[in-house]
């Protein structure tokens, strides 16, 4: 019987196999070339037979369809291409912003003293300093404060510099992401004081981070994005 | 999965209030991409991945019709056929990010999700009943929907003759399989030939159909 398990393709397309049959069938056909390609086009085909019925919903039933989605949280966000724009960048540009998170880290080591904390400015300073440092703008926030990423992966760490950013609920805090294909991983926690503003080192383990996204998650974090992804940008390596 | 399962009219506004809260970036992100031109449906889908619910609007309008009269086809309850297609919709803004444009049109994949929908509520009502009531949902056709406008007369036309291509065999077992939401065994028992017959059937009419009707995958 199991000779003829392509033959299932059609049966399949149209939603006519059995519970049972239909996860036999979906084990086999995602490694058979042949029934990925075929199912493909059957269900083109059901498309097409299913236009042959199109038939408008009562017009009430978008609002009702739109208020449900403005409360539906969408399922762990995948990597968009992102736009080329950031290759596209002025050195200008990119020299302001660094100028400007050595600026808001100056003000950062100025204010510290307790030792701990300390520790911590020096080697936020040297990831800063350090000659593999990569800064990265976030996009997505327009007017709503800004999140620059800078980066060693020599030194395995990351510093998060933002301001203006929003407070995150109670029992959540935002979670940087190192992006690399399809994969998210999580790249450190951080919360922004009461005027919105951060500067966080961050771990990161990763040393092929292609983009940065940052979400808010439940507090101590999630092992894969659950929130939407609130900022994010290209690394852009030289 | 607390927003999800919230009825209607059981404290939208707060739920709203609190999600804007948290999350005060939700308008701005829709921004950048609503003013660029975007219209086919694999566009607004990736849009709407990134959650610009605009798009999303644009988006339904543009499957709404696909969505409602397979499904409508399917549970012959105009009622419920409602309740399934905002369920329908739903699902495809929630895993709109899992469209993955190189394995087939949004409009492939929106279809298959409904049809699956459709089909999944119909079986799971049917299993509570006595099989021969299914006798009654012999039948289903593309002659008995009543297309409105012209594209949509265009599109059945097409779709009308194509299916004219296939042997009886075939067509009777491809619009059970299909409108009727059956099984292919089921189809076999309604139809009174071997469950394998049934099996090539389809296959054999779907690809004639692919083929008639010229249909990229």
């Amino acid at each position: 019987m199991t000779d003829d398990i392509h033959l299932l393709a059609g049966a399949y397309a149209l939603d006519a196999l059995d519970p049972d049959e239909r996860r036999r069938y979906e084990a086999h056909y995602t490694d058979c070339e042949l029934c990925v390609d075929e199912v493909a086009g059957f269900r083109a085909t059901a498309a097409a037979l299913a236009g042959a019925v199109a038939d408008a919903p009562p017009p009430d039933l978008k609002a009702r369809v739109m208020a449900e989605v403005a409360r539906t949280r969408q399922d762990a966000p995948v990597v968009v291409p992102l736009a080329r724009v950031r290759r596209g960048r002025t050195l200008l540009a990119v020299a302001a912003s660094v100028i400007a998170v050595v600026v808001v880290v100056g003000a950062v080591l100025f204010g510290l003293d307790a030792g701990g904390e300390r520790d911590d400015a020096v080697e936020l300073a040297s990831v800063l300093t350090a000659p593999d440092a990569v800064t990265t703008v976030l996009d997505g926030a327009v007017g709503d404060g800004t999140v620059r990423v800078v980066w060693s992966p020599e030194r395995d760490a990351a510093v998060v510099v933002g301001a203006g950013l929003a407070a995150p609920g109670s029992g959540e805090t935002y979670e940087l992401w190192s992006l690399r294909g399809d994969e998210a991983r999580p790249a450190g926690l951080f919360v922004p004081d009461e005027g919105g503003s951060v500067t966080a080192l961050l771990e990161v383990a990763f040393d092929d981070s292609e983009a940065w996204g940052i979400t808010i998650e439940p507090a101590g974090g999630s092992p894969s994005p659950t929130g939407e992804i609130l900022y994010l940008a290209e690394v852009s390596r030289a | 999965m607390t927003s999800e399962s919230a009825p209607d009219g059981v404290g939208p506004a707060t739920a709203a209030a609190t999600m804007d809260g948290v999350n005060p970036f939700r308008r701005l992100r829709a921004v950048p991409d609503t003013a660029q031109e975007a219209s086919s449906a694999d566009e607004l889908m990736v849009r709407a991945a990134r959650g610009d619910e605009a798009a999303f609007a644009l988006l339904y309008d543009e499957l709404a019709p696909l969505v409602h009269g397979v499904v409508l086809k399917v549970l012959r309850d105009p009622s419920r056929a409602e309740e399934v297609t905002q369920e329908v919709f739903v699902e495809l803004w929630r895993i709109a990010a899992r469209y993955d444009a190189g394995r087939g049109s949004v409009r492939a994949w929106t279809a298959t999700l409904a049809h699956r929908r459709a089909v999944d509520r119909v079986r799971s009502e049917q299993a509570h009943r006595d099989r021969n009531d299914r006798v009654s949902r012999l039948e289903p056709t593309v002659e008995d929907t009543v297309a409105t406008d012209v594209e949509d007369r265009f599109e059945r036309e097409r779709v009308r003759r194509s299916l004219d291509e296939l042997t009886d065999l075939q067509r009777e077992a491809v619009e059970l399989a299909y409108f009727g939401g059956h099984t292919y065994r089921e189809v076999a028992v309604l139809l009174g030939v071997a469950e394998g017959t049934v099996k090539t059937r389809i296959r054999d009419g779907l690809i004639r159909l692919r083929d008639t009707m010229g249909v990229e995958s």
